[in-house]
């Protein structure tokens, strides 16, 4: 059975915040990219840390 | 018996099958996630002997990710008291578990040694350059594209097939925009972007970042029983 999660406020509810956590991980992977100008993040550097 | 089982009586028949096997070892454990192991081990060595630290580490964000989502989904699962946005049943026509280990109610350890592995893979292949365009667009975005669309179909195909359950209207074979959208992309995103880090220094603050909200997680999901 398929149902839908409109009648479960509590998922419905789950499921908007978690959404909006995963969308902003986006936003902030690809905020440089995505800027005007297509700016890229700084270069990588060399490092032996 | 799980603590989840004391609320199954209205969750649904696959649902119930993989509350079944939820971290029960003794009933699901088999030898060939062994080499599993040991190849995954294998990988993540070579990887670091060759000075792809990043890689790594991008293969531990994408992991990250999938944990958060897992997490959510295990919520989402206790919340409605039906079913997980994706389940991890028994599987078809065997007896018992097809996972060696079934860790939350979408999530076993095939799974979890899968994405990590997958989010080496998908930076290993990512041009040098990360501003090459690609047909006009970033790479990156290119690739997480590709990448995502790529899931997806396998997705699609692991529900088909019966090892994959879907019981929610807004995530079907039919509607698979939301499972593109949070179920893959931001795997890819965080991926990428911890790979591209200026320095190995940034890439752990990434990692440690997405480990901390899955920590956070598995905690409130630990004190509401709903993991």
């Amino acid at each position: 059975m398929i149902l839908s999660i409109t009648a479960f406020p509590a998922a419905l509810g789950i499921l908007i915040g978690a959404t909006v956590i995963d969308l902003a991980i986006v936003a902030v992977a690809f905020k440089d990219f995505l800027s005007k100008g297509d700016a890229a993040p700084e270069e990588k550097k060399e490092d032996k840390e | 018996m799980n603590t989840l089982l004391i609320a199954a009586s209205t969750y649904s028949e696959n649902t119930q099958g993989a509350i079944e096997y939820l971290r029960n070892p003794g009933a699901t454990m088999q030898w060939y996630i062994i080499p599993i192991l040991l190849i995954f081990i294998y990988i993540v060595s070579k990887e670091l002997s060759e000075g792809h630290t990043q890689a790594v580490l991008a293969g531990a964000a994408l992991w990250l990710v999938d944990i958060w989502n897992e997490i959510w989904n295990s919520y989402i699962c206790a919340a409605s008291g039906w079913a997980p946005v994706w389940g991890t049943p028994p599987g078809v026509g065997l007896e018992g578990s097809e996972s060696a280990f079934n860790i939350l109610i979408g999530y076993n350890i095939e799974i979890s040694f899968m994405f990590f592995i997958m989010g080496i893979a998908s930076c290993l292949m990512l041009p040098k350059d990360k501003k090459q365009k690609i047909l006009g667009i970033n790479n990156r975005i290119f690739f997480a594209v590709i990448m995502t669309t790529l899931a997806v179909c396998v997705e699609c195909f692991l529900n088909y097939a019966g090892v994959l359950t879907w019981e929610w209207s807004f995530w079907q074979r039919g509607c698979p925009w939301l499972l593109w959208v949070i179920g893959y992309l931001p795997f890819f995103a965080a991926a990428y972007y911890t790979y591209d880090r200026p320095t190995v220094k940034g890439s752990v603050k990434t990692v440690g970042c997405l480990a901390a909200l899955n920590v956070v997680g598995l905690i409130v999901g630990a004190i509401l029983n709903w993991i």
